[in-house]
């Protein structure tokens, strides 16, 4: 066990090497020249002034030197200043990170709730209640994450007026309202990740349900709902978590849709706007962040699964 | 030198309601495809006076939106636009993720190591995230998008043919051919792909419904197709900013997205059921 | 004495619902099973043994419908409660079941499994059913009883596995125990061991035992009575010796014809083909091969300083357990997995460091049948198609008519009709593919075959005929046949020369008459002596040998 947690830990540690490394150069192989964009393609400025602002980035370094910099300085918790605003990245995210990470939170916590004893019960009960989970899951996967988020807008937040459109009150100054603001959030960023792992709860429960080890546990004389829960629920939840690990990025990637949907304040507004006006060091720094927690994640996921199955832990 | 079709099986396949979604497949193909000579108006011009018209408006069949423009046809342009990055994308992720799965399959030891250690990377990332960044790096459009989602599909692919490929390999057959001097072209092609094949098929309709809900994602956030060209996703942001005017903008819009995206995943299913052998279910 | 059997099967027919449909798979069998008895219900596949044994506590999946009657000790099970099978289950009739490795939970530990069913049907403290676990794996012979609670069951052998399974299955002390083909996915030497357990255990337990086989050394060896099935129903009855001895049911006899009959005293077959003078067709030297498990653990040695030899037009048996390495050197000596040394001459050629272009030129002159029918074949491909494929892919032959003449000829001469050319290998049955793959093997008249277990899958009747198919044309075409199997019976049956391995490493060879009547190593006497022979006078003083040389090694 020991060991598969360190080789776990040493692959995680390996694969953020490699991602801070690809991020690196994605952005250092910017066609074109950053500082001009910085500059606001503007062509005033004179070409003392773009080497200044080179220097000042220090863009005008040998590669490798950037390179250095730029390891030491993410692994310092330096992630450099913003083009726009002159700010510095990891303070603007850090202000950012826990609204993000508690709407994430939020809606996992959700999901597994609610798609787990969804799915176990379709694959449990077969017939209507099956072919019922499976179209519901059906659309809950089809319909696009910000289609849901500007219906529930639409339904929740301009017809019916229950809930706020966007923006979050600290939970310190306002716990209700917090809870109010987080809901339809989480709840529609939840949904398409619950789908999955309802349909996935269903089909594990399926198959196991067919694995000759609940015929052995049958033919002790256990009650049907011990046998159930011990030896059909149970093992489905190995490729339950597994699919969830596997269903991590697009789940990250419906948070940053649903952060705007919502105008909630996480750290994809950054983003966006980053993007929007190719603010390098916000966009790297964001993506650091999102890459890097994504990896944490992960490697929770894989421990998880080391715990639930202990054939795992031989790889 | 391919099994006859499996008619049976297409018929248990295909339910009603698959059928349906066939068919609604074809419906948004075409309409994609002959979009600029069905559209009743140019899908960029603007009417200001006559905006949020409504449904059913002479001239106007599906209404107007913010600008006055046709919704009817900026629909049709948009569906085109969707599917053509879709298709792209789908295209190029199954080309090459069909490729290294296959020969990591196959190969394995180093090669595998090469290929499938490479596709784990491109899954190191949450994928808009990654399609942000290069999207910051070299600006949004169509053929940026293919590539980018392209790459981004990839590993569905791949490790959907390597986990096949290692199925398939270890049967008898496989290693009959080897001793029987059979050419590694001609394994690959004639005893592996064969029957790896079905899976594939099935999941070109599912990559193709998670390509449209990505790059209508980015669209919705302004970063993947930019106004004015139409595009489903752009619709759905300018139908939600105005929605207290206008809410029909935004219910057409997203009707069309999540009935398409919708329609391919059952034909993804109808097709899974149809010709991969190993998905069969007891009823 | 009581009238009342133990166990009483009346006129039970079970049917699945399939599509909607009843499809009935077993018709009206009876049979019965006394106190502390061991009744042997045997039939091929398809023949409903399974589905019979597996009736009687209602195990059989959902869409199964049962008529007729079962009754135990009395009482008729077909209408009692749910609950009242539950209890049933475990406590009165247990059973284990075939493949160990599923038959256990993987995410549970035997001592979880144990406690489980121990404290199933009584309330007593965990603590309490830990020790009595412990005393359980002790009675079925586990060694370290108290580490073997704490593994998983990945981490032990298959044996050892049967052995915990069938300590879970005692723990209640049952009055019946059925055993579905418990010893069937064993070692022949393993398997010996089972079935003295499930004998000891009989006496200790005052136990009686249903078990379901398709193996007829087996029933010799530990049945009191037999029950024989065929088709859903059953065709004969009557205690062992009647069964095997006096029987004139037509399907019992046939059986018991096609079973191979290890060391029978009548010697009426023609025995196996000597070699010639020529050349020999394979030269094995020193081989040795490993398998890589990691990176800084050492490598597997699967074959360890192998050598022998294969006259021209000679058949040897290449022999072994599990694990022993066999299959292994099939594969080397074509090539397909790699030699870390020694040498190995294939009609000539050096395998060892050979290039590409002359590896494909002898691969010209050999061939190769597998084991599984299943999966021997392309399933995309017509098995017209398949049988030629050698001569298409060693360009031996590009006409595509020559090749469709050759394809009908050699399926006439595996016995298959030349009209199924173009059928698809899934419209064949078992036997029929593993004659097209024999067919296939043959196409380009070779020098050598290797044979990888290519009967093991088949049922026994089948077997015997492929068997003799592939007798006979090896004589008639003359090439040399290296034949691998576990089922020393069938090797003795063609096989001129017999190699023993064990571990990678060859323990004995000689003639097939050599080492199966006068065998020198401690191994394979031990190995000889665990295989069961369809005959039950001849068994009980092999059983009484065995058990005593047993006694005087411990």
């Amino acid at each position: 066990m020991v060991s598969f947690l360190i080789r776990r830990i040493a692959t995680a540690i390996v694969l953020a090497w490699v991602v801070l490394t690809l991020i690196f150069f994605a952005i250092h192989t910017v066609p074109g020249d950053p500082a001009y964009q910085l500059a606001g393609g503007d062509s005033g400025f004179t070409e003392e002034g773009l080497q200044q602002i080179r220097e000042s980035l220090g863009l005008d370094r040998p590669l490798g030197e950037q390179y250095a910099n730029y390891l030491l300085g993410v692994l310092g918790g330096d992630l450099g200043e913003s083009f726009a605003t002159g700010q510095p990245v990891a303070q603007s995210i850090l202000r950012r990170l826990p609204a993000t990470l508690q709407l994430i939170a939020a809606a996992a916590v959700l999901a597994i709730a609610a798609g787990i004893p969804f799915g176990a019960w379709a694959g449990r009960r077969r017939g209507m209640a099956d072919a019922l989970m499976t179209s519901v899951t059906s659309v809950a996967l089809a319909v696009p994450v910000y289609v849901v988020g500007a219906l529930a807008v639409l339904l929740f937040s301009v017809t019916w007026r229950l809930l706020p459109a966007g923006g979050l009150t600290p939970f310190a100054e306002d716990p209700m309202g917090f809870l109010r603001g987080l809901l339809l959030p989480a709840v529609t960023l939840s949904l398409a990740f619950s789908a999955v792992v309802a349909r996935m709860t269903r089909t594990a429960v399926i198959e196991t349900s067919d694995r000759d080890w609940v015929r052995t546990a049958t033919s002790f004389g256990l009650t049907r709902r011990r046998v159930f829960n011990r030896y059909v629920l149970r093992n489905s939840m190995n490729p339950v978590v597994t699919v969830v690990g596997l269903e991590i990025g697009s789940f990250l990637g419906a948070s940053v849709i649903i952060e705007r949907v919502f105008n909630y304040p996480g750290i994809s507004t950054l983003l966006i706007d980053g993007v929007s006006a190719r603010d390098y060091p916000v966009v790297q720094g964001v993506v650091i962040v999102i890459a890097v927690l994504f990896i944490l994640i992960n490697l929770v996921v894989d421990i998880l699964y080391g715990i639930l199955d202990p054939r795992a832990r031989i790889r | 030198m391919m099994q006859r079709l499996d008619t049976r099986r297409l018929t248990r396949s295909f339910t009603p309601l698959r059928w349906a979604a066939f068919a609604f497949v074809v419906l948004v193909i075409l309409a994609a495809t002959l979009a600029p000579w069905i559209s009743p108006h140019d899908p960029l011009a603007q009417d200001i006076p006559r905006r949020f018209l409504p449904i059913g408006s002479p001239d106007h069949l599906l209404g107007t939106d913010e600008f006055g423009r046709d919704l009817l046809s900026r629909l049709l342009h948009g569906a085109r636009v969707e599917l053509v990055v879709a298709l792209g994308a789908s295209l190029v992720a199954a080309v090459l993720g069909i490729t290294l799965g296959l020969l990591g399959g196959y190969f394995g030891r180093w090669v595998e190591l090469l290929t499938m250690r490479t596709v784990e990377v491109i899954l190191a990332f949450p994928p808009i995230v990654l399609a942000l960044l290069i999207v910051t790096i070299y600006g949004s459009g169509q053929s940026t998008l293919i590539v980018i989602m392209g790459l981004l599909f990839i590993p569905a692919f791949a490790r959907l043919t390597f986990g096949q490929t290692l199925g398939v390999r270890s049967a008898e057959y496989v290693e009959a051919a080897r001793a029987f001097a059979a050419p590694t072209g001609v394994i690959l092609a004639r005893a592996i792909l064969p029957n790896v094949s079905g899976a594939l098929i099935a999941q070109f309709p599912i990559t193709l419904a998670n390509a449209i809900l990505l790059g209508s994602g980015l669209s919705y956030l302004g970063l993947g197709i930019t106004p004015p060209t139409p595009s489903w996703g752009g619709m759905v942001a300018a139908g939600q900013r105005f929605m207290p005017v206008d809410p029909t903008m935004l219910i057409i819009s997203s009707i069309a997205v999540t009935l398409t995206v919708l329609s391919f995943g059952l034909l993804g299913d109808a097709l899974r059921d149809w010709l991969d052998p190993k998905s069969r279910r007891r009823r | 004495m009581s009238d009342t059997h133990l166990l009483e099967i009346s006129s039970l027919s079970v049917a699945f619902r399939i599509d909607g449909e009843n499809v009935e798979v077993t018709h009206g069998v009876d049979l019965h099973v006394d106190e502390g008895e061991v009744v042997a219900l045997v039939g091929e596949s398809g023949s409903g043994k399974s589905v019979t044994a597996m009736s009687v506590t209602d195990l059989l999946p959902p869409n199964a419908l049962r008529s007729g009657s079962i009754r135990f000790a009395g009482e008729e099970l077909l209408t009692a409660s749910e609950e009242r099978i539950r209890k049933l289950r475990g406590d009165d009739v247990a059973m284990i079941f075939q493949e160990p490795m599923t038959a256990l939970n993987p995410v549970y530990t035997i001592g979880t499994h144990l406690v489980e069913a121990i404290r199933c049907h009584r309330d007593i403290t965990r603590e309490a059913a830990l020790a009595e676990a412990t005393g359980l794996l002790e009675q079925v012979g586990l060694p370290e009883p108290a580490a073997m609670l704490g593994r998983y069951p990945h981490e032990i052998s298959g044996g050892q596995r049967q052995r915990a399974m069938i300590a879970m299955a005692i723990s209640a002390r049952p009055r019946l125990l059925i055993a579905d083909e418990p010893t069937t996915a064993l070692d022949v030497t393993v398997q010996a061991g089972i079935l003295d357990l499930l004998l000891r255990l009989r006496t200790e337990l005052g136990m009686a035992i249903l078990i379901i086989t398709h193996d007829m050394g087996v029933v010799a060896d530990v049945a009191d009575r037999v029950v024989v099935m065929q088709h859903g129903l059953v065709v004969d009855r009557g205690t062992t010796d009647h069964i095997f001895y006096d029987s004139s049911q037509t399907y019992t006899r046939d059986l018991l014809e096609a079973v191979p009959d290890l060391s029978a005293v009548a010697m009426t077959r023609s025995g196996a083909v000597a070699a010639t003078g020529e050349a020999p067709t394979l030269e094995v030297a020193g081989l040795r091969i490993e398998y890589r498990t990691g990176w800084r653990r050492a490598p597997f040695v699967a074959v360890d300083d192998v050598s022998f030899t294969v006259g021209d037009g000679e058949l040897v048996g290449l022999v072994g357990e599990s694990g022993s390495g066999k299959s292994t050197i099939g594969r080397a000596v074509l090539g397909l997995t790699p030699i870390q040394a020694g040498s190995a001459r294939v009609v000539g050629t050096e395998i060892v460091g050979v290039r590409r272009q002359d590896l494909r030129l002898m691969r010209r002159t050999v061939s190769v049948v597998f084991q599984d029918p299943g999966s021997s074949l392309n399933p995309r491909v017509p098995i017209g198609r398949t049988i030629t494929d050698p001569l298409r892919w060693n360009r031996i032959e590009r006409d595509e008519r020559v090749l469709r003449k050759t394809a009908e000829d050699l399926l006439e001469s595996v016995k298959i009709p030349r009209e199924w050319a173009d059928r698809y290998p899934h419209e064949l049955s078992g036997g029929q593919r593993q004659r097209v793959s024999i067919a296939r093997a043959i196409s380009t008249r070779p020098r050598f075959m290797v044979a990888d277990e290519p009967t093991s899958a088949l049922d026994v009747s089948v077997q015997a005929s492929v068997l003799d198919l592939l007798q006979e044309l090896q004589r008639s075409m003359g090439f040399s046949c290296l034949f691998i199997s576990h089922d020393l019976a069938v090797v003795e049956r063609i096989a001129s020369r017999v190699i023993v391995l064990r571990k990678g490493e060859i323990v004995e060879q000689g003639t097939a008459s050599d080492i199966l009547r006068a065998p020198r190593e401690p191994y394979t006497q031990a190995l000889i002596a665990a295989v069961p022979v369809p005959d039950p006078r001849r068994q009980r003083v092999r059983r009484a040998e065995r058990l005593a040389a047993a006694g005087r090694r411990s």
